[in-house]
C-alpha cells in the first residue's frame, strides 16, 4: 500500500487535493457563507488583495484620466473651433451693422442734400507725396462727370478729378493741389481753403481783422462752381498772425479720409462744372 | 531568488488579470492569465509542480472573485496536472502542439468549473460556455507570446 502510494504519488496528491478542495467547497456551500478556511485564507491574502485593489484603481484612475483627457482635448479643439467659426461670424456681423450704420448716414445725408447723388464703393486710398486720392468704383457709365462733389456724412471729401467708364479718382480736399472755397459759418469770412498734403489745411485769404476764433465750424460757400453752398468742412485748430494783413488759420476736415468705404457723389448738373479745371478739363 | 519567481509570475498573473478585468471587463473573457503561468510550470517541473501552481493560482484567483473558494484552485490544479503529466511523455516542442495544449487545458479548466459548481448545486445548465471558445483563442494566442519553451519539456 505503501509502495503504491509512492509510486502514484502525484495521482495520489492530485486526488488528496481535489477531495480537500471539494470539502472546502461543500462547506461553504452547507454553511451558506464564509467557512473558517475561506476566512483564514483571506486573512493571509488580504495584504494582496488590497495592494491588487489599489492597484486596479490606481492603473483604472490613471487610464479613465488619460481617456477623460483625450476626450477633453477633443471637445476642447471642437470648441475652440466653434469658437473661430463664432467669432468669425460675430465679425462679420458687426462689421455689417458698422457698413448698414454708415449707409444709413449716407442715405439720411442724400435725403437732405438738395441734389441727387450716387453711393460709390471705396476701393483705393492714395497718399503719394503731396497727392491725396481716392479711387472710387463708380464711373463715367454710372453718369459720373469730372469735378463732381464727393461727400460723406461728417463732411466735404473732395471733387471727381479723373474719371473711368467704372473708376473714378477723387481728389480729397487735404491734396496739395485742391483748393475749396469756404465760409467761416459763424460770422460769414469767406476764404479759399487750401489743402497741404496732410490732415490739415490752410484757410487763406483772411484778414487779420476778421472774427475767425478757434473751433468755428468752416463749411462750403458755394461760389467755386464744384460744392453746394453749406456742406461743412471741419472746425478751425488754430489762428495765427500770417505775412502783411493776411492771418494763418489752421482748419482741421471732420472726414477720417484714411477711413473711408463709401462716399456719396453729387450728381446735379448745375454744380460740377465749376471754373477750377481738372486734369482733364486743362 | 529563482525560487521567488514562480510564485511571482502567478501572484502577477492574478493580478494583472484582476487589474485587466477592471479596466477591460470584456477584454478579459478572452483570456484566463494565471492559467499560462501554471501551464509553463507543468511543462517545467512537472505534476507536482503544475498542482502547486494551480492551487496557489486558482486560491488566489478564488479570493478575488465571487465564487466558491477553491473552484478555481480544483479546475487549474486539475488542468496543470494533466498537462504536466502530458509534459512528462511528450516533447511539446511544436507549436501546433503547444495550442492544442493550451486550448486543451483551457476547456478543462472551464469544464471543471462547471462541472463543479453543477456538483455544488450553483450551477445545474450544462449548455456551453459562449465565452469559452473565446478563452480558448485568448489563452492560446497569449500561451504562445508568453510561454518560452520550458528547457525541461523539450530536453524529453
Amino acid at each position: 500500500m505503501y509502495r503504491f502510494l509512492r509510486e502514484r504519488r502525484p495521482e495520489v496528491l492530485l486526488i488528496a487535493v481535489s477531495a480537500l478542495l471539494f470539502i472546502l467547497m461543500a462547506v461553504q456551500v452547507r454553511g451558506n457563507g464564509a467557512s473558517g478556511s475561506e476566512r483564514l485564507l483571506l486573512r493571509l491574502i488580504s495584504p494582496l488583495v488590497r495592494a491588487a485593489a489599489v492597484v486596479s484603481g490606481g492603473v483604472s484612475g490613471v487610464w479613465s484620466g488619460y481617456v477623460d483627457l483625450r476626450d477633453a482635448r477633443a471637445r476642447t479643439e471642437g470648441l475652440e473651433a466653434d469658437l473661430t467659426r463664432l467669432r468669425v461670424k460675430a465679425h462679420e456681423t458687426e462689421e455689417t451693422l458698422r457698413e448698414n450704420e454708415r449707409l444709413r448716414a449716407l442715405l439720411d445725408l442724400k435725403q437732405v442734400l438738395p441734389v441727387s447723388s450716387l453711393a460709390a464703393k471705396v476701393i483705393g486710398n492714395k497718399s503719394l507725396g503731396l497727392s491725396r486720392t481716392l479711387l472710387v468704383d463708380r464711373g463715367s457709365a454710372d453718369g459720373v462727370r469730372q469735378n463732381m462733389p464727393v461727400v460723406v456724412g461728417d463732411g466735404v471729401v473732395g471733387r471727381v478729378w479723373t474719371v473711368a467708364p467704372h473708376l473714378a479718382k477723387i481728389q480729397l480736399i487735404t491734396d496739395s493741389d485742391a483748393g475749396t472755397a469756404v465760409l467761416v459759418q459763424r460770422t460769414r469770412v469767406q476764404g479759399i481753403l487750401q489743402g497741404r498734403g496732410d490732415d490739415v489745411c490752410a484757410m487763406e485769404y483772411v484778414s487779420q481783422h476778421d472774427d475767425v476764433q478757434e473751433g468755428d465750424l468752416i463749411v462750403t460757400n458755394g461760389l467755386d462752381g464744384i460744392y453746394p453752398k453749406g456742406l461743412p468742412v471741419g472746425p478751425v485748430e488754430r489762428t495765427a498772425p500770417g505775412p502783411g494783413e493776411m492771418r494763418i488759420i489752421a482748419v482741421t476736415p471732420r472726414v477720417k479720409f484714411n477711413r473711408l468705404e463709401e462716399v456719396l457723389i453729387l450728381l446735379s448738373s448745375e454744380i460740377g462744372t465749376g471754373a477750377t479745371p481738372g486734369p482733364e478739363g486743362s | 531568488m529563482k525560487a521567488l519567481l514562480a510564485p511571482a509570475s502567478i501572484v502577477a498573473a492574478v493580478v494583472l488579470q484582476t487589474i485587466l478585468g477592471g479596466l477591460w471587463p470584456n477584454l478579459c473573457r478572452f483570456f484566463d492569465l494565471p492559467l499560462i503561468p501554471v501551464l509553463y510550470y507543468a511543462v517545467a517541473r512537472g505534476p507536482r509542480g503544475a498542482l502547486v501552481a494551480g492551487i496557489t493560482a486558482g486560491l488566489l484567483q478564488d479570493s478575488l472573485e465571487a465564487t466558491l473558494l477553491g473552484l478555481n484552485a480544483l479546475s487549474k490544479a486539475l488542468a496543470g496536472y494533466l498537462v504536466g503529466v502530458l509534459g512528462l511523455r511528450f516533447a511539446l516542442v511544436p507549436l501546433i502542439l503547444r495550442v492544442l495544449v493550451i486550448a486543451a487545458a483551457t476547456v478543462v479548466s472551464r469544464s471543471t468549473e462547471v462541472a463543479t459548481l453543477a456538483i455544488m448545486g450553483k450551477r445545474l445548465s450544462f449548455i456551453p460556455d459562449p465565452h469559452l471558445i473565446q478563452s480558448v483563442i485568448g489563452n492560446c494566442v497569449l500561451g504562445i507570446m508568453l510561454l518560452s519553451a520550458p528547457r525541461r519539456g523539450t530536453a524529453r
